[in-house]
């Protein structure tokens, strides 16, 4: 495991190794020595024929071989002249039986001398099939392989054989065949056993030799053939080094000219060389025991005993070459992910790669998991590319694929536009790397994407490096592109100028050449050369007479013309904009829209804004603003003298669009018509009223539940109205079936009123209701508030603080923001966070904005802090610039007082907080206030102290 | 030829019926100690060659049964007297048994391996309630019919993923589970885990994928180089496809064909479930190349009908039509092959030499 994983070159292992399972011919021979045996006793003198028989049946029953021979010979020189039929029956087992004797005994040259004397006598003898058999296997043991070959053919020809016994013939010939290395005549032979063997294990044997022997021919379609033969653990296949190193050989060779697929269906098939070793060893303990059992229970079964002998010394054979060849499992491994990698199984590879880099020591593991990391890269979602990437770049800081998977894992990040993580990732990579391969392309991704973050002034100041750095960069184009954007973003408006103007010059055939040229223009109008931008905006429209940027072209000159109280000119580049369509976004195109109608009621225009509007309503882009186009009809058929259309107008539009409780402008536009209602003479508001009654009553015939609580909402609004049936309408709709109905206006006016009358329920409700349904609204502030409150007085701080967080970074900018912090500086306050605590009040003093009476509870919150953290000191000086620099702010000036003084007594400075207390009671605008009560029990407190 | 098959429907299910009250007995037994049976007999008096720990003598015995405390009843051959005899001071048991090996034959060259499997069943069903005695030799054909019985169920559902797929396999893989866990209980055997793994496998296709979940959980994983490991990632990825995991899935399944268990009811299983789970997620490519492989590795088999039938669907749809979307730049794959082409040749879709001609005319200038 320790040596490093090798992608070029084989696997170090020849096939010289395998050769040595194919030689056990003589090891067999060995094994035949090894056949128990009592000493040569000799013959008993004087034994009869019959004491003699029975002397050689104990002989032969009990495997004594050598015991056997003589009295064989003995029974063979009495009988062999006999003319009686039974004597030369007896006489041709005997010469047989002799044969066989010395062939166990391991003594080939006699065993054939016998032989051949049993065949001249008895060519047609019972025996006589088995005896050419025995006979060739002498051949074949002693290293005679043409002869044995010989002897076996001429066998098969003369004698019939059973299937046990031409099994046994074929495998003999094929393994005379492998001992020299015959393939082809090897094949033939393996292919009949595998098709004919009647037991397994020799069609097995077959079967692994005959892939072997196709694929050392290089037919592979052969191969692919047998692999389900090959799927057995108890195969050759999972023990045979042969097999093993010869598909590893192939396997390599194919991989090699990059048949990837060829390659890893070898691959797959090859056991590493440690399981190869512990199956062939568990094997010969199974083959060792068969022995013993077959000689043990089956004596007599001498065939069966050959067979398994002869396995048995194959397999010892192979597993002691195994010694010779070197592990190879690593390589092996590595080579089967690097295939599936090359034909795209990528999901595979990666598993694999992920294994080897546990397996592997720190050093080697670096290879797949860069390689785990490709993989990943090809496989969506990124999810794992990203971790392993990560992964990678943590454990490999100095690696050899570092800049690589930096720059790669910055890429990823870039095309699923994660702006912070591809800055935050090649900024490392620079940091780490300072001479990365890929410098160039980080420091434009980290400009780019600093860009999209709309940090211009990182984005210019990487882009700028890059482009003085590097002028010949790849991206210089692009960056240089960028870098005038950044600018013009950045309001740096000459500078742009001067970038896009060199741009064009220097890229007339850039892709990004069109959009520079209307971004010279932009910056012509920001800085203020609205005469040149003019034309430069109209040279544009004429050139580029199919551009895309043309909506925005007709919108910045119809602004130019507005600048120059062109109104005519202006409206019309409007309209012009408005044409483009689509290519408008929808923000530009609303800002068109509703510029156009201002523009028209500055011209007083009122007809022109209430066919403009219509159009606009009719058109009904997704994302228009119709609440606000219809206030836009409405106000102008008002200024044309038609106020009963106009107030008409709003009630059928309520009526259209006000069954949708997300339509926050219908909210709006009933807003709208009671403020007009108030300006119109009391009869003809009553008759509105009126009418809007009358309205009311149809709608809640529709049962449309949204609308009425609108219109319900509306009314307690009418100037008609009783107290009572303001009350009735109250009731109506502060419940709790409403609120899944409401509108987010009636749902704020249920949260406060439910609130104020203590319901909290359906106060807590209402604006839970708000925050799921209205997220993206400013209705959630208030309700985001009321929670965070009520969970505060529950001491669900948790959920308190999510709310506040929301407000405060959501509406940042909003003096609800600032409320917020307060209020969770006044939390953390209570739960001993003096930390956070203060760092929510310095936020708050931070914002200029925010100046009034925040800043002063912010001030006496930094106080509080102090004072809690023992810092008495610190804490009164918060306190005196409170009461000196917002005395205006009574309630906290007060407070102010009272708490310098308590940290001064905590101090033991009893002087000067006598005199901050007079100080206090001698302020006349303080007289009355609560704290006044405090201040004096505390000037008790110094006088009993006699300060 | 109706009534042929019908008696041998009904005798596999009375055979599956006589296994499960056989487990069931001795799942009650091992659980509480209480049996619900005091002899746990087997059908038949078993002959068998005892080797025992004290002595290195074979004793011929007849197998009765176990008892209670799971003692082992048996009788001395020539003897009428019973004893008992702890399992421990068993050294080697050679029990005798046989199976009708012809009709086996018959079962396995029509490739009926469900029906194979279930006559060795019947042939070994004396031999179950001894398989936890040290070094027998009844754990490999056991699991030999336990797999084979698998085999048949996969052929007859079509290695579908999800176990409401199987359904028309039940009986099966009922009946293999009760043979796995019987040869699981030789826990001397190595392969005693490969048998609970042939159950957890059974459990998933049986549906009960939470029982199957919590016997894998019980199981150390084995080595990536010990036998039992592709069975143990097989598993395992059967698992998670219940599960519709289908990349967790693929990544089990990777281990089992790529590791040391190259076994033939894992290693093609492993491939069809790959390419199945590639099928849900859509990576038809990917779907296409496993079923390519395993028409090209495993004919005249069952997968490679099914792979077939698989790769049909895939050209036919002509979801790899489309060139594969390449994710990320700068990537070096390359790999030129066509194995659209490939596939279409292997599935007869285009005969060779509109091939050729087709070449030719792209090569004209």
């Amino acid at each position: 495991m320790s040596e490093p994983v090798r992608i070029d070159g084989n696997c170090g292992c020849t096939h010289a190794t395998w050769r040595v399972g194919f030689l056990p011919v003589l090891l067999v021979a060995a094994w035949f020595a090894c056949m128990p045996s009592s000493s040569a006793a000799g013959l008993p003198e004087g034994a009869t024929p019959k004491e003699t028989r029975t002397m050689l049946a104990r002989a032969l029953n009990a495997g004594a071989f050598t015991e056997a021979i003589p009295l064989l010979e003995q029974l063979i020189t009495w009988f062999k002249t006999s003319k009686k039929p039974s004597y030369r029956r007896d006489c041709e087992n005997y010469r047989f039986q002799l044969g066989l004797c010395h062939y166990l005994l391991g003594q080939f040259p006699l065993s054939e001398k016998r032989f051949k004397e049993y065949l001249k006598k008895h060519r047609k003898g019972t025996h006589a099939p088995k005896v050419a058999v025995y006979l060739a296997d002498g051949y074949r043991f002693t290293g005679k392989l043409k002869q044995a070959v010989k002897s076996y053919d001429s066998a098969r020809k003369e004698y019939r054989y059973d299937q046990e016994w031409q099994t046994d013939i074929r495998c003999s010939l094929a393994r005379c065949f492998l001992a020299e290395e015959d393939w082809k005549g090897a094949i033939k032979h393996l292919a009949w056993v595998y098709e004919n063997a009647p037991d397994e294990q020799r069609a097995d044997w077959a079967v692994t030799l005959l892939t072997v022997g196709y694929l050392k021919e290089g037919k592979l379609k052969k191969v692919y053939k047998l692999v389900p033969y090959l799927m057995n653990p108890e195969s050759l296949a999972a023990r045979s080094i042969a097999f093993n190193l010869a598909a590893l050989e192939t396997a390599d060779i194919l991989f090699g000219e990059e048949r990837y697929r060829d390659a890893l269906w070898i691959y797959r098939l090859i056991y590493p060389k440690k399981t190869v070793a512990r199956r062939s060893k568990r094997h010969v303990r199974v083959l060792r025991n068969e022995v013993e059992d077959i000689r043990e229970f089956l004596r007599g079964h001498y065939r069966e005993l050959l067979r398994a002998q002869e396995r048995l010394a194959e397999s010892e054979a192979e597993l002691k070459s195994l010694e010779k060849v070197p592990e190879f499992g690593t390589e092996l491994r590595f080579r089967v992910a690097r295939s599936y990698m090359e034909i795209r199984r990528f999901r595979e590879a990666r598993a694999l790669f992920l294994y080897l880099r546990i397996e592997l020591d720190e050093e080697s593991a670096e290879q797949p998991l860069y390689l785990a990391f490709s993989c990943s890269t090809q496989l969506q979602p990124w999810d794992k590319a990203f971790e392993i990437g990560h992964e990678y770049m943590e454990a490999y800081p100095g690696g050899a694929f570092y800049d690589t998977v930096s720059i790669s894992v910055g890429q990823m990040y870039a095309m699923q536009r994660k702006w912070p993580l591809v800055i935050s990732t090649l900024t490392k990579a620079l940091e780490v790397s300072p001479q990365h391969e890929s410098i160039a392309e980080c420091m434009f991704l980290i400009g780019y994407a600093s860009f999209m973050e709309e940090k211009y002034k990182d984005a210019i100041k990487w882009l700028g490096d890059l482009n003085t750095k590097y002028p010949n960069h790849d991206r210089i184009e692009e960056s240089t592109y960028w870098l005038g954007m950044a600018k013009l973003f950045d309001s740096r408006y000459k500078e742009a100028f001067a970038i896009f103007d060199q741009y064009i010059v220097d890229y007339p055939n850039a892709g990004y050449c069109e959009d520079a040229t209307f971004r010279r223009a932009v910056c012509q109008y920001g800085l203020s050369q609205f005469r040149e931008a003019e034309g430069s905006l109209i040279r544009f429209a004429e050139k580029y007479s199919q551009s895309k940027l043309l909506g925005e072209v007709f919108m910045m000159l119809a602004d130019v013309h507005g600048n120059f109280g062109e109104l005519e000119k202006a409206v019309a580049s409007f309209q012009k904009a408005i044409d483009c369509g689509e290519q408008l976004n929808i923000e530009l195109y609303n800002y068109c829209c509703f510029r156009r109608g201002e523009m028209f009621n500055d011209m007083e225009a009122f007809e022109d804004i209430v066919g403009h509007f219509e159009a606009y309503i009719d058109r009904n882009r997704e994302g228009s603003n119709l609440p606000m186009a219809i206030y836009w009809v409405s106000r102008a058929q008002w200024q044309l003298g038609r106020q009963k259309d106009a107030m008409d107008y709003l009630l059928k539009s309520v009526v259209t669009y006000g069954k949708d409780r997300k339509a926050l402008g219908i909210d709006m536009l009933l807003q709208e018509w009671v403020s007009r209602s108030k300006s119109l003479g009391p009869k003809v508001s009553e008759e509105a009223w009126r009418q809007l009654g009358q309205l009311r009553a149809e709608v809640r015939k529709t049962r449309d539940r949204t609308l009425i609580l609108r219109l319900e909402h509306i009314f307690l609004f009418c100037p008609s109205s009783s107290d009572e049936g303001k009350a009735l309408t109250r009731r109506l709709i502060l419940r709790p079936e409403a609120v899944e109905y409401a509108a987010p206006t009636v749902l704020e006016y249920i949260m406060d009123e439910a609130h104020k009358d203590g319901n909290l329920e359906l106060a807590a409700k209402a604006a839970r209701t708000i925050v799921q349904d209205f997220t993206e609204t400013d209705y959630v502030i208030g309700a985001r508030m009321l929670l965070a409150e009520l969970a505060i007085e529950q001491e669900e701080y948790y959920t308190a603080e999510k709310h506040l967080n929301v407000i405060r970074e959501v509406f940042a900018s909003s003096g609800e923001a600032a409320k917020a912090l307060i209020m969770l500086g006044n939390m953390y306050l209570k739960q001993n966070s003096h930390a956070k605590a203060d760092r929510c009040f310095k936020d708050v003093l931070g914002v200029r904005e925010w100046r009034g009476p925040l800043w002063p509870e912010a001030l006496y919150g930094r106080g509080e802090c102090a004072r809690s953290r023992h810092d008495y000191r610190g804490a009164t000086q918060f306190y005196e610039r409170l009461y000196v620099l917002y005395g205006h702010h009574k309630i906290w000036v007060a407070k102010a007082y009272v708490a310098r003084a308590e940290c001064l007594l905590r101090m033991h400075e009893s002087r000067k907080a006598r005199e901050v207390l007079n100080e206090m009671l001698a302020n006349e605008d303080l007289a009355g206030m609560a704290e006044t009560k405090r201040a004096n029990e505390l000037l008790e407190v110094i006088k009993k102290r006699g300060g | 030829m109706t009534g042929t098959r019908d008696f041998s429907r009904w005798f596999r299910l009375a055979l599956c019926c006589v296994f499960a009250v056989l487990v069931a007995a001795q799942a009650q037994q091992a659980g509480d100690g209480q049996p619900v049976v005091k002899v746990n007999a087997p059908p038949a008096a078993l002959q068998a060659e005892l080797r025992l720990v004290k002595d290195k003598q074979r004793h011929k015995v007849s197998l009765i049964g176990r008892d209670s405390a799971g003692l082992v009843i048996y009788q001395l051959e020539g003897s009428s007297r019973r004893s008992v005899l702890k399992p421990s001071a068993i050294r080697r048991a050679k029990m005798k048994f046989s199976y009708d090996k012809k009709t086996y034959r018959k079962a396995v060259k029509a490739r009926d391996w469900s029906g194979a499997g279930l006559v060795i069943a019947r042939g070994i069903r004396p031999i179950l309630p001894f398989l936890d005695l040290k070094d027998n030799n009844g754990v490999g054909t056991t699991l030999r019919a336990a797999k084979l019985i698998m085999r048949g169920g996969d052929e007859k559902s079509k290695c579908a993923l999800m176990p409401a797929d199987r359904v028309v396999a039940a009986r099966d893989y009922k009946a293999a589970y009760v043979l796995a866990r019987a040869a699981a209980r030789a826990e001397w055997s190595s392969r005693a885990e490969e048998a609970q793994l042939l159950a957890c496998m059974c459990l998933v296709h049986l549906g009960k994928q939470t029982e199957a979940e919590a016997v894998l959980e019980r199981i150390a994983e084995p080595e990536p180089d010990q036998d039992d490991y592709g069975f143990h990632c097989l598993a395992r990825a059967y698992a998670l496809a219940a599960r519709e995991k289908y990349e967790e899935a693929i990544e089990a399944a990777v281990c089992a064909v790529d590791f040391e268990t190259k076994d033939i009811d894992v290693f093609p299983n492993a491939l069809i479930l790959t390419g199945r789970c590639y099928e849900k997620l859509e990576e038809w490519h990917r779907a296409r190349d496993v079923y390519y492989a395993l028409v090209r590795l495993f004919n005249k088999m069952h997968y490679e009908t099914l792979a077939r039938e698989r790769l049909l669907f895939i050209m036919e749809k002509g979801h790899t039509k489309s060139d594969e979307k390449v994710s990320a730049k700068n990537v070096f794959f390359g790999n030129d092959e066509d194995l659209n082409a490939k596939v279409n040749e292997l599935l007869g879709l285009v005969k060779k030499t509109d091939k050729k001609k087709s070449l030719k005319t792209e090569d004209l200038p």
